[in-house]
């Protein structure tokens, strides 16, 4: 079953066609690569699925039609997105409160919330950076950081754009066992051949604007 | 609420520019070296907040921040705000250049109360306190400013004073909604663990 | 963010010093006009200015009807609360003076215009804070809308709810914040650069004679409006 699918993807970005036509799905459970050279598209992909680029074509998320921001809106709790750029990502002011801020807008209970994010500080080892801000926090922290407050929405596909950039080997590791762990459909783009290699998922290239099956 | 060209009587507008000229001496002599690309960078985030719009019930509102700004600016609050307006002014036209002194003035001086009002509970730091720093900022900064706005319009004739009165309660929903919003900015400087004093 | 009519028809030539003098004059003349033949007098004035700029007819309207609420508010409640013929001078006054502004500041694009200033003795510490001001707007717009990004991509739906205020908090909070650090990296940069609190001008301004054939229409009909009407 496809919990995610888009066909025939258009987008046009000051007049340039970006996307030109990408059909793509992904089953529940599944886990995918997309690879391919810098300004091919594959940010702006991420991006339209997310709801933040008009777009022609067809996107559905469960069988449903994905159409205004209203729909979007509905979906966008289901639908994690890790940013290429942590720093774009993480505003709360400490690690704790970064983690916990999808839960509470969910509108979970703050005892319910509390066991989510120390499930999830424990999973990634970041206990010790809990009251920490986020500015402070080194680059390979940002990173696992951005990932883990993903997380903890508990979404059913989570799309991650360069997620190992700048990671130390035990991070590195660290990412990777959660990676093989995870329930959620997962969309990783990467340039990480060690990793493609490592996890031997089917991989997408996207280049000029299409994307086909490697 | 800024007030537009053309409104105010032409003495009005002379006092607003006195007033606002004594106080951009007094901010400008504030900030030196490093503190003037901050106070310039801080203005900007104040004028790029000030348009967003915060939803209450039905409708939504801008907020004016000024309170908020004092507290952090200090003095610096009158050349912050005085760039920003003159900014609204150019770009989209809000406000005005004649009425440019009267709109600092009515922003800015609040600002200032609220600065000397929110030091001692920002300096305690504690949760209560904080949210009554930030509680407090609001009410200074938001009243004051309509205080001064409405006032203002009443010069202009008797025919102004229910104009006077419905612009002075349209910002009791800004001011309810920048309280909340101002508590938890304060909260968050302070888990962050960085001093914003210019 | 640049200037709604920068560059915009002849007027988009002139030298903006002229430009922003000629404003000054001519909006406080407007501005403390009494009666409404006084604000009539420089309609035609204001007129000629739009007609150099006729192409951009839709901007300028849409600047003029809804840019400003306030106006609105005023001239509404003057018209059904007030005195109308009070809200009926403003809503002129205010058009007019608009007009001046859209027309004789915005046809010049910001950093000119900030140099314009620097020439008009604008103290050099206020000019510095506008230079950065309007620099780094952009750095720290574009820094906003990732991070209300990165809410909405964690399920963040305006709403009237506390946990709606508290994200508007932090959001703004972040902003406060990466102000912050961004200026000790401005500032650095300057220093390492040899910044002495002055920025050099490659371009100077040049008076030339459509300058002042400008400066000179506005001068006489300003003196014959104020002759006429005011005195």
């Amino acid at each position: 079953m496809e919990v995610l699918s888009v066909e025939n993807l258009k987008v046009k970005l000051e007049g340039r066609e970006v996307l030109k036509g990408i059909n793509f799905s992904i089953k529940y459970g599944e886990k995918v690569f997309i690879t391919g050279p810098n300004g091919a598209g594959k940010t702006t992909f991420l991006e339209t699925v997310m709801g933040f680029i008009p777009f022609t074509g067809r996107i559905s998320f469960r069988g449903k039609l994905l159409k205004r921001e209203r729909d979007f809106e509905e979906v966008r709790e289901k639908i994690g997105y890790v940013f290429q750029n942590p720093d774009d990502q993480l505003f709360a002011p400490t690690v704790e409160e970064e983690l916990a801020f999808a839960p509470l807008v969910k509108g979970l209970k703050r005892e319910e919330v509390k066991r989510i994010v120390e499930i999830t500080l424990r999973e990634f080892e970041i206990e010790h950076l809990r009251e920490k801000p986020t500015y402070k926090l080194s680059g390979g922290e940002k990173r696992i950081v951005s990932v883990a407050c993903v997380v903890t929405m508990e979404p059913e596909v989570i799309l991650l754009d360069e997620p190992t950039t700048g990671l130390d080997r035990k991070r590195w590791e660290k990412l990777v066992a959660f990676f093989e762990k995870s329930r959620s459909s997962l969309v990783v783009v990467t340039h990480d051949t060690k990793l493609m290699e490592r996890l031997g998922w089917k991989r997408y290239v996207m280049e000029d604007g299409k994307l086909c099956s490697a | 609420m800024h007030i537009s060209e053309g409104v105010l009587p032409g003495w009005c507008l002379g006092v607003g520019w006195v007033l606002t000229a004594g106080g951009l001496y007094l901010g400008l002599r504030s900030i030196k070296g490093e503190k003037i690309p901050r106070t310039a960078l801080l203005s900007a985030a104040f004028f790029i907040a000030s348009l967003i719009h915060v939803p209450i019930g039905v409708t939504s509102v801008h907020l004016l921040l000024n309170g908020l700004a004092g507290a952090l600016l200090g003095w610096a609050v009158f050349p912050a705000l005085f760039v920003a307006l003159l900014f609204q002014a150019i770009l989209f036209q809000f406000g005005g250049i004649t009425v440019l002194g009267v709109n600092t003035f009515n922003m800015a001086f609040p600002g200032v109360v609220a600065y000397y009002a929110v030091r001692p509970l920002l300096r305690r730091g504690t949760t209560g306190s904080l949210i009554a720093a930030g509680v407090l900022a609001a009410l200074i900064g938001v009243f004051l400013a309509a205080t001064f706005l409405s006032l203002e319009l009443i010069c202009i004739g008797s025919s102004f004073i229910k104009t006077a009165e419905l612009a002075f309660l349209a910002h009791i929903p800004v001011a309810a909604v920048e309280a909340i919003i101002n508590s938890f900015v304060f909260l968050y400087l302070k888990k962050s663990g960085i001093k914003l004093e210019v | 963010m640049e200037t709604p009519l920068s560059g915009e028809g002849i007027l988009g030539t002139i030298d903006p010093r002229i430009k922003i003098l000629s404003f000054l004059l001519l909006a406080w003349t407007v501005a403390l006009a009494g009666n409404l033949l006084q604000v009539f007098a420089f309609l035609p004035l204001a007129l000629l200015f739009y007609a150099t700029a006729y192409r951009k007819t839709a901007t300028i309207l849409k600047i003029l009807l809804f840019a400003d609420f306030f106006l609105l508010f005023v001239v509404l409640t003057q018209l059904f609360l007030g005195s109308p013929y009070q809200g009926i001078l403003i809503f002129f006054k205010s058009t007019i003076i608009v007009l001046f502004s859209l027309l004789l500041l915005t046809t010049s694009p910001v950093f000119e215009l900030l140099h314009a200033l620097h020439h008009l003795k604008v103290p050099n510490k206020l000019l510095q804070l506008m230079f950065f001001f309007y620099r780094y707007l952009f750095t720290l717009n574009e820094q906003l809308n990732l991070a209300k990004k990165s809410a909405r991509s964690r399920g963040f739906v305006p709403k009237t709810s506390i946990q709606t205020y508290r994200t508007y908090g932090y959001l703004l909070g972040n902003l406060l914040l990466k102000s912050y650090f961004k200026s000790e990296r401005v500032y650095r940069a300057l220093l390492s650069r040899g910044f002495k609190g002055y920025f050099p001008v490659f371009r100077h301004f040049q008076i030339e004679r459509r300058d002042i054939v400008f400066l000179l229409t506005t001068l006489i009909y300003w003196g014959v409006a104020v002759w006429k009407f005011y005195l």
